[in-house]
This record gives structure tokens, C-alpha cells and sequence, in this order.
């Protein structure tokens, strides 16, 4: 009796594992199979883009096509990340470079979406010195924050960041003005597919994993991500604290 | 200099001819891995641009093929999988550089730039030193590294727009008629749109006149063509 029942939990476990894989799988060829036709959309509206006058309405239109189709491929890189991540440990590689220079790549990335949404972003204190770290993963972290702030803090009108390095860390802080996270939802948003229901967030567009791929993404650089200001009508705090020490010292 | 595109989507193929050939090259377009390969022996291609998921022959075989009888030609893999660009650098495939999709207008633009700028310099032997730099009124042309400088301002430019310059450069003085002009950079077997040279000239103003709306490098003669 005994064996029956254990290999029929191993029988079931394999089938689950095997059901995951094959999720896993479709997730995959359909965010690839996403990519060419994204791909044309924006190198079509980026042609259209340098025929025409980019003031008159036309050339308005035309930089919502782009910043949109790239605002998708973001979102797809999210779902690949995820589903790579369900696969396989993500591997970190880090290299000697200036976080401050990230944080300006990114934030010129996320500018146009920002701005089109009202919201400044204030880059504040910052660390002016090198350090080790992935900045693939770190600059994923910071657009997957700057994409959530955009989503549901946009009535704060502004996001600060500031940046600093303490003991073998670099901190960054995250800070929006918006309507705030409930105490008791503060680690369910880090939660897989989990998304806030209100009216201030019910219909922003996503799928629920972008904190928690920058949370997991900080956890394998030696660090957190973690929510630790949040004050309902006033906005909400991010801290994100990354390991920089040198891989090459033992 | 020629460039071939291997590349199975057809909008794609078409979108990267357009955006290319107004930096001065001749597109090449294929579909499929076997005749990349066809036109790659046929054509002897300056810089091959290859999709990775191609029917026939993938992009890694051609690559492959391809690197067996020439180490130079500079390939820039097109790939829709980041996981695949550990593969393409790291498999030692030879490969130059690679985008990822969905790429932007920019990006493709700027790797091909670098990309011909290493190929030129490795083809010192071709030209003297005093053909690859010239001066036009303060501006420094700087052929094989696709740049102009003005003081401490840096251009970058196109392999077409480097074309003109050194095309009017050749001729300082002499007024160059709009045919001699347009079959030089664009060739003969191209079928001009009567605007294509004057917007190009235009835009090239902008680049490296002080004030483009009195040049100085490039002047027109009304009813002919420009003047260095």
C-alpha cells in the first residue's frame, strides 16, 4: 500500500514538474514570437519618425507608437526573465563600473514614459565612485521601480532617487508621492502575478511580476528589495541595497 | 560597400534596406540561410547582417561557412533570443556584434557605423593617408573613422556623407554637376527620386555648416550642382 501511494505522489509530483516546464516553454516561443512583429512596429514609426516634422500632430502620434512598442519589449524582457529565472538560477556577472552612470542611462530611458505620464524624475544624492556590480540586473531593477512608480504613483507628480554606499552596499532609495501601499500588502506586492486592487490602480496595464523579478534580481546580487516607507495618500519608499564587493576577493 | 541582409521577415528585411542604404551602402537581401551563403560567394559582401532563426541554414551555420573562407568580412548577428548572444560570442562563431530584437533605428545605425569604421581602418593599404584626411574650411574630415571635427565638436557621420566630402574635396573649385555627383556616391544603377541628393545635402548642411542656411563647405550653383 505503501508503495502504491508513493509512486503515485512521485507519479503526480513529475506530472506538475512536467506541466511547469511546458508552461514554462510557451511563455518562451510566444515572448520570441512577440518580438518580430514589435520589432517592425518600432523600426516602421522610428523611419516615419525622421520623414516628418516632429512637432505637428502626426510626429505626436508617431512617439507613442515608439515609446509604447518599446515599453512592450520591456515587459517582454520581464516575462523571458521570469520564466528563465523558473528554468534556471540567473547568473550574475559583475563588473567594475559607476553607478551613477546607470542611473542616468536609465533614467533617459524612462524619461518619455514618465514624462508623458506627468511624472519628474529627481535624481538626488549620488555615489560618484566605482564599484562592483551587474549593471544589466541593477539597471533592470531600477526601470522595473521607475515602471511601477509610473503605473500607480503617477498623481505624485514626482519620483526622487538617491544613491549611497555603506560598508559593502549600494543603497538606493526609491521614493514616490503617490497614494501609498497598505501595511498589510507590503511583502504581497513582491509576490508573483500579485497586483493592488483600488480604483486609483484598477486598469494600469501589467502583469504583476516587475517587483517581483527586481526583488529576486537584488536577492542574487547579494542584496534586498524592500518597501520601507509607506504612508496611504502620501506615497511609498523603495530600498534597494545591491552587494558591491569585488567577486575577485576571496 | 555592400551589405547583405539574411533575414526570413520580409517587413523586417525591407525596414533595414530603408534604413541603410541612405547611409551609402547596397543592400543585398536574401531570406533564407542557403542563400545567404549563395549570395555571400556571389557578391562578396563588405558586412553581412544574419538573422539567427532562418529556414534551411541557421544564422550559426552560415556564420560558420562563411568564417571558413573568409576570418574579415565583419558579421552582425540579428537575434530575437538574449540567451542566444552567450552563444553567438561565446561559441567563437566569429561573429562581429550582434542587436537584439526588437531593436531601435539608432542602435542598428550605430553598430554598423563601428562596425564600417573597423573595417576601413584595417584597409589602410587601400589609400593614402592624405586621401582619408582633409580639411574644408576649419572641419576636419576624417574618412576612415566616419567623423568630422570643429574645434573640440566631434560629427559623426555616414559612410555616404563622407563620399560627398571627399568627392567635393577632389574637385575644390570646380563646380560638380548633380549626375557626376549622384553616380559617384549613389552609383549608376540606382534610380534617384529627384529630391534624394538635395535633402541629403541638406541634412549634411546641418551636420557641418556653421550656419547651413549660408554654407560655406558645400555651396550650390543654381541650375548645376555645388561647389567646394
Amino acid at each position: 500500500m505503501l508503495i502504491v501511494t508513493a509512486m503515485y505522489l512521485y507519479r503526480e509530483h513529475y506530472k506538475e514538474i512536467n506541466m511547469a516546464q511546458k508552461r514554462v516553454s510557451f511563455v518562451n516561443r510566444v515572448s520570441h514570437e512577440l518580438k518580430t512583429p514589435l520589432t517592425n512596429i518600432r523600426m516602421y514609426a522610428e523611419l516615419m519618425a525622421d520623414k516628418i516634422n516632429p512637432k505637428d500632430g502626426l510626429g505626436k502620434h508617431i512617439h507613442v507608437i515608439t515609446t509604447e512598442s518599446q515599453r512592450l519589449s520591456r515587459l517582454i524582457d520581464n516575462v523571458l526573465n521570469f520564466s528563465r529565472s523558473q528554468r534556471e538560477r540567473l547568473k550574475l556577472n559583475k563588473l567594475k563600473c559607476n553607478p551613477d552612470e546607470h542611473l542616468n542611462a536609465v533614467i533617459n530611458v524612462v524619461e518619455p514614459i514618465m514624462k508623458s505620464a506627468g511624472v519628474e524624475v529627481c535624481l538626488g544624492k549620488i555615489t560618484n565612485q566605482p564599484v562592483y556590480l551587474d549593471p544589466e540586473l541593477f539597471e533592470q531593477i531600477m526601470i522595473n521601480l521607475l515602471s511601477n512608480a509610473e503605473k500607480y504613483a503617477a498623481c505624485g507628480k514626482k519620483v526622487d532617487i538617491s544613491a549611497e554606499i555603506k560598508d559593502q552596499n549600494l543603497i538606493i532609495y526609491v521614493q514616490d508621492y503617490g497614494p501609498g501601499i497598505q501595511q498589510n500588502q507590503s511583502l504581497k506586492i513582491f509576490e508573483p502575478f500579485y497586483r493592488i486592487s483600488s480604483k486609483l490602480t484598477d486598469g494600469v496595464s501589467g502583469a504583476g511580476i516587475g517587483l517581483s523579478i527586481a526583488k529576486e534580481l537584488a536577492l542574487l546580487h547579494g542584496g534586498n528589495l524592500e518597501l520601507v516607507t509607506s504612508n496611504l495618500g502620501k506615497g511609498c519608499c523603495f530600498k534597494l541595497t545591491l552587494n558591491i564587493s569585488d567577486p575577485n576577493s576571496t | 560597400m555592400k551589405v547583405l541582409i539574411a533575414e526570413d521577415d520580409q517587413f523586417i528585411r525591407e525596414g533595414l534596406q530603408e534604413l541603410i542604404e541612405p547611409e551609402g551602402y547596397q543592400c543585398i537581401l536574401v531570406s533564407d540561410g542557403e542563400q545567404a551563403l549563395e549570395m555571400f560567394n556571389a557578391e562578396s559582401p563588405d558586412l553581412i547582417l544574419l538573422d539567427i532563426m532562418m529556414p534551411k541554414l541557421d544564422g550559426y551555420s552560415v556564420c560558420r561557412s562563411i568564417r571558413k573562407t573568409d576570418e574579415n568580412v565583419p558579421i552582425i548577428f540579428i537575434t530575437a533570443k538574449s540567451e542566444e548572444i552567450d552563444q553567438v560570442l561565446g561559441l567563437e562563431l566569429g561573429a562581429d556584434d550582434y542587436i537584439k530584437k526588437p531593436f531601435g533605428t539608432r542602435e542598428v545605425i550605430a553598430r554598423i557605423r563601428a562596425v564600417t569604421r573597423r573595417r576601413l581602418r584595417d584597409s589602410k593599404a587601400d589609400s593614402t593617408d592624405e586621401a582619408n584626411t582633409f580639411t574644408m574650411e576649419g572641419l576636419k574630415i576624417f574618412c576612415r573613422e566616419l567623423k568630422a571635427q570643429r574645434n573640440d565638436e566631434i560629427i559623426e557621420l555616414s559612410l555616404r556623407d563622407v563620399k560627398i566630402l571627399q568627392y567635393l574635396f577632389q574637385n575644390h573649385g570646380k563646380v560638380v554637376d548633380r549626375d557626376s555627383l549622384f553616380n559617384h556616391v549613389w552609383g549608376r544603377n540606382y534610380i534617384p527620386n529627384s529630391r534624394t541628393l538635395d535633402q541629403h545635402i541638406s541634412q549634411l548642411r546641418k551636420l557641418i555648416e556653421i550656419d547651413p542656411k549660408a554654407p560655406q563647405i558645400i555651396k550650390t550653383v543654381h541650375g548645376v550642382g555645388y561647389r567646394f
